[in-house]
C-alpha cells in the first residue's frame, strides 16, 4: 500500500492568478495522495480551486496572469512542475488525461468524432495502433457504434458527447484521469450511465482517477478517498466511509446538512450561513472561520494545523473535540 | 446489435463525401447555385474566349466606329472600331483572375498574420495589431493607388496592389475569430491532449473560424474586382490595350453621351460577377457548416 500510495503525490500546492492588479489565491497548499487505480474526489463549491488543482497536474494552466507559486506534483516519482514542456507532451493525453465538464463545448464542432479521438492516438503514436482502428474500438467501447465515426458532434446527444470525451481521455490507456465535474451537464439518467461507464473502464484499465464534482452523490457512488476543499486548502480528507460517516470539519458538516432529507417533509433548506472568503483577500486563520459557528479567537490567529482524527483521516480545525460533540 | 451493425459496410471514402456533401448542401439553395452557375459560365467563357471571341480583341474597324449593338457586333463597336463583344470576353480573364488571385493571396496572408496575432495575443498581438491600424488608417483606395503607382501599372502589380490591400481587413477578422474560438473548452481539451500549437491552429482554430471568412472571400473577390476596374479606370491598373472592365469603362468615359453602350456592356459585366459572387459566398458558408447539416 505504502509504495502504491505515492503514485501521484502533490505536495504543497500553491497557484495564483492575477487579475486587475489583483492577486487570486486559487490555491493554497494542497497535498493530495492517490493510489494506482484509486480514486479520490475532490469536492468543494464553485471557485474553491478544484478545476485550477487539476489544471496544475496537467500544466495547462493559461499562461497570461496565472502562476504556479510553489509545490511539487510527483507522477510515480517524477515531479510534473519541474520537467521541461517537451517531456510534459509526453505525458498529457498519454500518461494523464482530463475529461472536461461540457461536452457541449469540449468537441470541436467542425471536426468529426473519429478523428478527435484519432488525433490523441496519433500524436502518441508509438506504432501499437492504427489511430482510426482505434478510435472505432473506442466508440465502441463506450457503446457508440463504430459507423458513426464519420459523423460531426452535434449529431450526438449530450450524454454521447460526453462518452466521446471519455473515450479521447481513455484512448492512451492513461495512468491518471482527471475527470472534471464530468456529469454535471448531464441529467441524472445520463449522469449515472456515465459514471458506471467511467467505473467500468477505470476497473479495466486500472486507471487512478481525480474525480471533481460538488456533487456528493456522485462521490458517494464513485469514489474511494475524498478530499473537501474550502477556499483553495483542503479542509477534511479521508476514505469515503470516514468522510460519510464521520465528518469532522465544520465545512463538511455544513456541506451534508445542506442536502435536504428526503424522508422528512423539510420546508426550508439548510444552507451555510455566509458566503465563501473573497480570494483576493483571505483572511489570515482558519478560511472558514466567518462563517463557522464554533470559530473562536485562535481559528484567527493564523494558519490551521492538520489533525488526524483516525487513520488516513485529516482535519484542519482547531475545535475537531467541540464539532464532534456538538455536531451530532 | 454490435455485431449487425459493424458487418454493414463502411461508408465511402471520406474525401469524396465530403465534397458530395457540400455540393448537395449548396444545390439546395438556388441563389447560390444561380451565382454559381453564372460565375461558372463566366469562367468557361473566360477559358475559351480566344476561341469564341468573334473578332480580334485589337481589331480596329474604322468603318464600325460607335457601331450600336447588331447582329456583327453583338455588344456594338468601341471608339476605334474594336468588338465589344470579344474585348469583354477576353477581359473576363483579367477580371476575374485578378480578383480571384488578389483575394486569395491577401486571405492566406492575412489569415496567417491575424492567426499569429490571436494565438499569442499579449505583445506579439499588440504589435502586429498597431501596424494594421496604421495601414488600415489609409483609405483603401488610396493605399492601392500609392502601391500601383509605387510598383507601377500592369497586371501582376496590380495583383501584388490589391492582395495588399485585403490583408489588414482579413488579418483583424481573423483574429477577432480567434479570440472567441479560443475561450471553448475544446481548444483547451486539444492542449490537454498534446496538441503543437500548430495543430491547434490549423486544425482546431481555423477551422472553427472559416465561416465568415469564406463569405468575406467570395465579397472580397467582388470588392477587388471593382477596385481593380477603379484602377484601371484612373490609368494605373491593367494598361490598353489589353481590354480589362474597368479599363474599357475609363477608356470610353468620354462617350458616355454619344455612345453609352461603350460603358453600359463593361459595367454590366461587373456588375454581374459581383452579384454572382455575393450570392454564392453565402450559399458557400451555409453548405460547408456542418452545424447546419442535414
Amino acid at each position: 500500500m505504502s509504495n502504491n500510495q505515492e503514485f501521484l503525490e502533490v505536495k504543497n500546492l500553491v497557484v495564483e492568478y492575477k487579475s486587475d492588479g489583483q492577486i487570486v489565491h486559487a490555491v493554497n497548499g494542497v497535498n493530495l495522495k492517490l493510489g494506482k487505480g484509486r480514486t479520490l474526489g475532490l469536492v468543494g463549491e464553485t471557485g474553491a480551486g478544484k478545476t485550477t488543482i487539476a489544471k496544475s497536474i496537467l500544466r495547462i494552466l493559461p499562461d497570461v496572469g496565472c502562476k504556479i507559486r510553489g509545490g511539487e506534483v510527483h507522477l510515480d516519482g517524477k515531479d510534473l512542475l519541474k520537467i521541461s514542456e517537451n517531456e510534459m507532451r509526453k505525458i498529457r493525453g498519454n500518461n494523464i488525461s482530463m475529461i472536461f465538464q461540457d461536452p457541449m463545448t469540449a468537441l470541436n464542432p467542425v471536426m468529426r468524432v473519429g478523428d478527435q479521438i484519432a488525433e490523441v492516438v496519433r500524436l502518441h503514436n508509438d506504432g501499437h495502433y492504427d489511430p482510426r482502428k482505434r478510435a472505432e474500438e473506442m466508440l465502441e467501447i463506450v457503446g457508440i457504434p463504430a459507423e458513426r465515426y464519420m459523423e460531426y458532434p452535434h449529431q450526438f446527444s449530450g450524454g454521447m458527447k460526453q462518452r466521446v470525451v471519455i473515450a479521447i481521455a481513455l484512448a492512451c490507456n492513461p495512468d491518471l484521469l482527471l475527470a472534471d465535474e464530468p456529469t454535471t451537464a448531464l441529467d441524472v439518467t445520463i449522469q449515472a450511465q456515465v459514471l458506471d461507464l467511467i467505473k467500468d473502464l477505470r476497473e479495466k484499465y486500472n486507471t487512478a482517477m481525480l474525480l471533481i464534482t460538488h456533487d456528493m452523490g456522485v462521490v458517494a457512488q464513485v469514489c474511494d478517498e475524498v478530499a473537501v476543499i474550502y477556499a483553495g486548502t483542503i479542509v477534511e480528507y479521508g476514505t469515503k466511509e470516514q468522510i460519510f460517516d464521520h465528518p469532522t470539519h465544520p465545512y463538511t458538516i455544513g456541506l451534508f446538512g445542506a442536502i435536504p432529507d428526503m424522508n422528512e417533509d423539510e420546508e426550508w433548506l439548510h444552507p451555510i450561513d455566509g458566503l465563501p472568503p473573497d480570494p483576493t483577500n483571505l483572511p489570515k486563520g482558519c478560511p472558514f472561520a466567518p462563517r463557522c459557528k464554533y470559530a473562536t479567537a485562535e481559528c484567527e490567529k493564523g494558519p490551521i494545523q492538520t489533525y488526524k482524527t483516525a487513520d488516513g483521516h485529516d482535519c484542519a480545525c482547531c475545535h475537531i473535540a467541540d464539532v464532534v460533540k456538538g455536531g451530532k | 446489435m454490435i455485431a449487425e451493425t459493424s458487418v454493414q459496410t463502411r461508408k465511402k471514402p471520406r474525401k469524396n463525401s465530403e465534397f458530395l456533401r457540400v455540393m448537395k448542401q449548396l444545390s439546395r439553395n438556388k441563389t447560390a447555385v444561380i451565382g454559381l452557375v453564372i460565375l461558372l459560365i463566366e469562367i468557361v467563357l473566360a477559358i475559351l474566349a480566344p476561341y469564341i471571341a468573334p473578332y480580334d480583341y485589337t481589331e480596329m474597324d474604322f468603318m464600325n466606329m460607335f457601331a450600336t449593338p447588331s447582329k456583327a457586333h453583338l455588344f456594338g463597336c468601341d471608339d476605334l472600331g474594336r468588338d465589344i463583344f470579344s474585348r469583354i470576353l477576353i477581359g473576363a480573364r483579367y477580371s476575374l483572375s485578378c480578383g480571384i488571385l488578389a483575394t486569395l493571396i491577401g486571405t492566406v496572408i492575412g489569415m496567417a498574420i491575424g492567426a499569429i496575432a490571436g494565438f499569442f495575443g499579449g505583445k506579439t498581438d499588440n504589435i502586429i495589431m498597431r501596424i494594421l491600424d496604421v495601414i488600415q488608417a489609409i483609405p483603401g483606395m488610396v493605399m492601392m493607388i500609392v502601391m500601383s503607382a509605387v510598383l507601377g501599372p500592369g497586371f501582376i502589380n496590380t495583383i501584388i496592389a490589391m492582395a495588399f490591400g485585403t490583408i489588414a481587413g482579413m488579418a483583424r477578422m481573423l483574429r477577432a475569430q480567434m479570440l472567441k474560438v479560443r475561450e471553448n473548452e475544446y481548444i483547451e481539451a486539444s492542449v490537454s491532449i498534446n496538441c503543437s500549437k500548430a495543430r491547434i491552429i490549423l486544425d482546431h482554430l481555423i477551422p472553427n473560424c472559416m465561416s465568415p471568412m469564406i463569405v468575406q472571400a467570395t465579397m472580397g473577390v467582388a470588392q477587388t474586382i471593382t477596385t481593380a476596374s477603379g484602377l484601371s479606370f484612373i490609368g494605373l491598373g491593367v494598361q490598353p490595350p489589353a481590354p480589362e472592365w474597368g479599363a474599357m469603362l475609363s477608356g470610353s468615359r468620354q462617350f458616355i453621351r454619344q455612345a453609352p453602350h461603350l460603358v453600359i456592356f463593361p459595367g454590366l459585366a461587373i456588375a454581374v460577377t459581383v452579384l454572382a459572387l455575393n450570392m454564392m459566398g453565402d450559399g458557400l458558408r451555409d453548405a460547408l457548416d456542418p452545424k447546419l447539416k442535414n
